[in-house]
């Protein structure tokens, strides 16, 4: 079976929609059924690619998480900041916040306040507000902030948001 | 500091002001650089207090201490930091210290971090990265991406120690030669270490701990 061969696969009346190494593009398709060869994750129809984008608070376009998002590039420096903000886009943040395990799993409705005003002031003057002021603008308590995003300000809220200071 | 020498006469700084090597830091560097940061009047022992405790958390770990940790130790309240720094952490405090953010983390690469390397890594090199942020080109790859990319998943220990850089290393050279990444088998067998060893180092999995670090991807 050659991945770069396949887009679908019917077997015993079903069809399987498949990407092009192979597996199954949409986890909630899978049944036992499911004949493709390959590991166990593969066979499971369940990648780490598979992850993520259905824990959030925030409605993402064709949220299922599977291929929709797969080809979205972004540039980043060695700490890993976006380098154009023009790039962000909700899914980036989704996903950092699963790389550095957000407390809850998931971002809840005061992260995304905390990371749109920052998005938002620094579209409309063009640099990162400070910590002071998107606390009181959020009405955020200094141990909250650090309960939301353990991983600091800069490491936290500000890389998430897919802008960086210097 | 002799009063006719300029700032970036004697320091290398970055086009935003900020110390580009943070071992020239001095303590003149901090008086003189203050009122660029909105402290006209000179620095107090509050201001000493915050710059003398982010000085010591990098000397000791090569970290920049989190906004948190440092009101925390010096008994401050975040409009207490206000009031002295009104900049903002990083750009009043953790500039007058000399270390921010993006200095941190470079002690445990084990590698070379002069004032020349230090631009270098400052100096915008783009890594391209799929949503889930693996490396989309994996010649774009270096060995500050890895230590930096550790750091964010929290590594044990803080730092990538000679075992994770075998298996980093050892997952880079099998890609190099064949073309794919190495199942999770062939790399435990090669570098004999069992599963529960590998998890110790990469408790963020196989693909997305140890094959994300290397700078590599399966799908």
């Amino acid at each position: 079976m050659k991945g770069d061969d396949i887009d679908s696969f019917e077997s015993d009346n079903k069809v399987y929609e498949l990407d092009s190494d192979g597996f199954l593009v949409d986890p909630a398709k899978w049944d036992k059924d499911f004949p493709v060869l390959g590991g166990t994750c593969r066979l499971a129809g369940v990648t780490y690619r598979n992850v993520t984008a259905d824990h959030t608070h925030c409605p993402l376009p064709g949220q299922k998480g599977s291929q929709e998002n797969v080809n979205l590039i972004y540039d980043v420096d060695v700490r890993r900041f976006l380098i154009d903000p023009n790039q962000w886009d909700e899914y980036y943040t989704v996903h950092r916040a699963c790389e550095v395990r957000l407390p809850g799993g998931a971002l809840s409705v005061k992260h995304w306040g905390i990371i749109r005003f920052l998005g938002n002031c620094f579209d409309d003057r063009g640099s990162v507000p400070t910590v002071y002021e998107n606390c009181e603008r959020c009405a955020i308590g200094f141990e909250e902030l650090e309960r939301l995003f353990p991983n600091g300000y800069y490491w936290g809220v500000v890389k998430l948001s897919g802008r960086r200071v210097r | 500091m002799s009063a006719d020498r300029p700032l970036n006469a004697k320091y290398s700084l970055d086009s935003d002001g900020f110390l580009l090597d943070p071992k020239q830091w001095d303590r003149e560097y901090a008086a003189e650089t203050a009122g660029q940061v909105g402290v006209p009047g000179g620095l107090t022992k509050g201001h000493w207090d915050v710059i003398d405790y982010i000085r010591s958390v990098y000397s000791d770990s090569g970290k920049c201490p989190l906004v948190y940790e440092t009101c925390r130790v010096c008994g401050m309240t975040l409009k207490d930091l206000k009031r002295l720094f009104p900049a903002g952490y990083l750009r009043g405090a953790c500039r007058l210290a000399g270390c921010t953010y993006r200095e941190a983390y470079l002690s445990q690469c084990s590698l070379p971090a002069t004032a020349d390397d230090l631009n270098v890594i400052s100096a915008n090199k783009v890594y391209k990265v799929d949503v889930r942020g693996f490396l989309v080109n994996p010649d774009d790859w270096d060995e500050y991406y890895a230590a930096f990319r550790a750091n964010d998943m929290k590594i044990p220990g803080g730092r990538l120690t000679d075992d994770h850089w075998r298996i980093i290393h050892f997952l880079r050279k099998r890609f190099a030669e064949s073309g794919a990444v190495p199942t999770i088998y062939e790399t435990c067998d090669a570098n004999e270490i069992d599963l529960e060893e590998l998890e110790r180092l990469f408790p963020d999995g196989y693909h997305r701990g140890a094959v994300k670090v290397a700078g590599l991807r399966v799908i």
